[in-house]
């Protein structure tokens, strides 16, 4: 996949845990675990708004696009 | 502000409607088990009594019609019993042309409309027709009550899964329903097909073996056949909404 998501670059950054990222943003732990391994195929505008919110952050912070090296 | 919108909230929460359903459905499973112990019970008697109070009595389960009628005559009153079938396929054959003795003796009592034919219980049948009743009852309350188990798991199964319907599990519980359907399908005509092979053989019914395949069964499982494909291409897409967060 050509976005990397750096959640847990950012959660390190503010030191905070899955966890609690889980219950500020009112999103299931499995699903911000699909989004930190890299297995999301997609994410919702609400649950980037959530998350940057939280993070105090902006979407680039989270989200960078690598070119594929095929 | 009341944010609190009464038209798109649960009328009762979630868990206690979960709970009176599945409960509704065990209910039901109990009734179904009683009752097919009590037709089981009531089936033995009737067989088993030999006269009735009243004039006439009749017992059914399924196509399987008994009747007991008391016969006075000269002060002698015996109790005289007969199956009717109903839903055959084809008249009886020459039966136009048999006299009464000739139809008793056949054990044909009375042709009665060309599809109902009665049959004389006697000593010697009497312990076909009441293993005959015994089979359609099984048949039918054991169905019904397999169905209902069915039933049970796959709401289980639905109120655990959440929000994600199209699921491997779905599948599996459609399949199963499938083979359920499908081993009626096969059972009834087995059933039928042994009370006709009986009957041909002890009788001038001369029906066709299979008459009891009915489309009906089939119909539901094919129906049944095209809702797993739709499930099949419908799974890979659930599963690529699950990957959505």
């Amino acid at each position: 996949m050509a976005i990397i998501v750096n959640l847990d670059v950012m959660l390190a950054k503010r030191k905070m845990s899955l966890t609690e990222l889980s219950e500020k943003v009112d999103i299931t732990m499995s699903n911000l675990s699909i989004l930190k391994t890299g297995k999301a195929r997609a994410i919702r505008f609400s649950t980037l708004e959530a998350i940057c919110e939280a993070l105090e952050c902006q979407p680039g912070d989270i989200l960078e696009y690598q070119e594929d090296e095929e | 502000m009341n944010d609190k919108n009464y038209l798109t909230g649960d009328l009762i929460p979630k868990p206690l409607f979960q709970t009176i359903f599945l409960g509704f459905l065990v209910i039901t499973m109990i009734l179904i088990a009683f009752n097919g112990y009590r037709e089981y019970q009531a089936t033995s008697k009737f067989f088993e009594d030999e006269s009735t109070e009243s004039q006439s009595s009749v017992y059914e389960i399924g196509y399987l019609h008994i009747t007991k009628v008391n016969h006075s005559a000269d002060n002698n009153r015996n109790t005289r019993q007969y199956v009717t079938i109903t839903g055959l396929s084809y008249p009886i054959s020459e039966y136009a042309e048999l006299s009464e003795v000739q139809m008793e003796s056949n054990g044909l009592l009375m042709p009665g409309l060309v599809s109902h034919p009665s049959f004389v219980v006697t000593d010697e049948n009497k312990s076909f027709w009441k293993s005959q009743f015994y089979w359609v009852l099984a048949y039918h309350s054991g169905g019904y009550l397999l169905l209902c188990m069915l039933i049970f798991a796959a709401t289980l199964l639905r109120f655990r899964q959440g929000q994600k319907l199209f699921t491997k599990e779905l599948k599996y519980a459609v399949y199963a329903f499938y083979g359920l359907i499908m081993a009626g399908y096969f059972l009834y005509a087995v059933i039928f097909g042994r009370m006709i092979h009986f009957l041909n053989q002890s009788t001038a019914l001369n029906e066709s073996l299979t008459a009891g395949i009915s489309p009906e069964l089939l119909n539901v499982g094919v129906v049944l056949l095209i809702l797993i494909v739709l499930i099949e291409q419908a799974i890979p897409i659930q599963e690529e909404q699950n990957l959505t967060v």
